[in-house]
């Protein structure tokens, strides 16, 4: 049994080594906003003809136009702009890259322009990043963490056991156990009650 | 030096356990919020009389009223209205609160909304970010302390293997197999269209 349940911790644990790393990387990012994780701006512009039929609702016709030109990403509502002439404008967002989109009023040639964020950016997205319109590979990547989510509930619980099951003396881990994690629950409830 | 690795492996789960599964889980309930009841928050409506002579920038108001109206939680950035008011937010996991100054900041509307479970957990893990008073900081310096042992989780438990990978050779695919899949992630997104 405990042979079993240390061959899983230690095999699991190296499948999701690269997503704890992904998850301490990006978590630290969120207060300390770090230089090396600041997205590049390169920018590409190009041109594309395109046919969708021109729609009176600004979804459907941006949805149909990021179809057409083949790109995966979210099209959001808010940033539906119509000039004087009736060229329509959108952006659209994804991991790694934005795309600020202009199609002309006859809705038959497309302006894009690209704007590269870097790998720092897409490895920022791992963090959390679930379905994307457009694209498939990406749905692997909820699985991935997911595993990883149980993992880390299994990998407490596994240690603990091994760390109970020990010869060693136990008291620098009971002194670290109640006082750490103990004391962060307790630190949790003050916050959720009091904070 | 592999005793020392797997003592650093060790304490540090022990220490920072319970603040690391509630991030975990706390994660799972964001993604998975359907499978978590989406109950009404509940929310009371208190109007109050003001008689403030302070310093009139948004920061003094938003401590004022904190103050004041014994409001806890976590000051939110001061939002200026096209009206004159001032709205003022307060969160704390598990509750929110909006405090609405009238434009001739004689009355203030607080409006409170007590979450539930969801809203909670929520509310966990979305609590960062430091310069918001010692408790909060703390809360963010945990916060630190379970992400900084994400990375030494990973970092300890592949040296551990590594040291013994004569043993393990089935660890080599399991490692590169998520690796692979994040860097193989990465590229998609970045030269994919």
């Amino acid at each position: 049994m405990r042979k079993v349940l240390g061959k899983l911790h230690m095999y699991l644990g190296l499948f999701c080594a690269s997503y704890l790393i992904v998850f301490g990387l990006t978590s630290l990012n969120f207060n300390h906003h770090f230089a090396f994780f600041e997205p590049n701006n390169d920018k590409v512009t190009w041109e594309k003809s395109i046919t969708v039929a021109d729609n009176a609702d600004d979804l459907k016709l941006a949805e149909s136009i990021r179809d057409a030109l083949g790109l995966m990403g979210w099209a959001p509502p808010w940033r539906y702009r119509h000039d004087e002439q009736n060229s329509f404008s959108f952006d659209i967002y994804r991991p790694a890259k934005t795309y600020a989109v202009k199609v002309n009023p006859e809705r038959t040639r497309v302006q894009v322009e690209e704007t590269r964020l870097g790998f720092m950016a897409a490895y920022k997205s791992l963090h959390a990043v679930e379905r994307i319109p457009n694209s498939i590979l990406v749905k692997v990547w909820p699985v991935y963490t997911e595993v990883c989510m149980f993992f880390v509930l299994f990998a407490v619980a596994s240690g603990i056991y091994f760390w109970a099951r020990s010869r060693e003396s136990k008291l620098l881990g009971w002194i670290l156990l109640l006082g750490g994690s103990g004391g962060s629950i307790l630190f949790m409830l003050f916050i959720w009650l009091r904070g | 030096m592999k005793n020392a690795i797997q003592k650093i492996h060790l304490c540090s789960a022990l220490v920072i356990t319970s603040y690391l599964v509630m991030y975990f889980f706390s994660g799972f309930v964001l993604v998975h919020e359907d499978l978590f009841p989406n109950k009404d928050p509940e929310k009371t409506v208190v109007t109050e009389k003001l008689s403030y002579d302070g310093v009139d920038t948004p920061e003094a108001w938003s401590a004022y009223i904190q103050d004041k109206f014994n409001i806890h939680g976590k000051r939110q950035p001061v939002r200026e209205l096209k009206d004159g008011s001032l709205r003022i937010n307060f969160f704390h996991p598990g509750y929110g609160t909006e405090a609405l100054v009238a434009p001739d900041r004689q009355s203030v509307q607080i409006t409170t909304t007590a979450g539930h479970f969801r809203y909670l957990m929520v509310g966990f893990h979305r609590t960062h970010v430091y310069g918001a008073g010692p408790l909060y900081d703390f809360w963010c310096f945990l916060y630190d302390l379970a992400s900084a042992s994400c990375i030494v989780f990973a970092l300890t438990g592949i040296l551990i293997w590594y040291t013994a990978r004569q043993r393990d050779p089935w660890g080599w695919p399991c490692l590169l197999s998520g690796f692979g899949l994040t860097l193989m992630m990465c590229l998609y997104f970045m030269y994919m269209p």
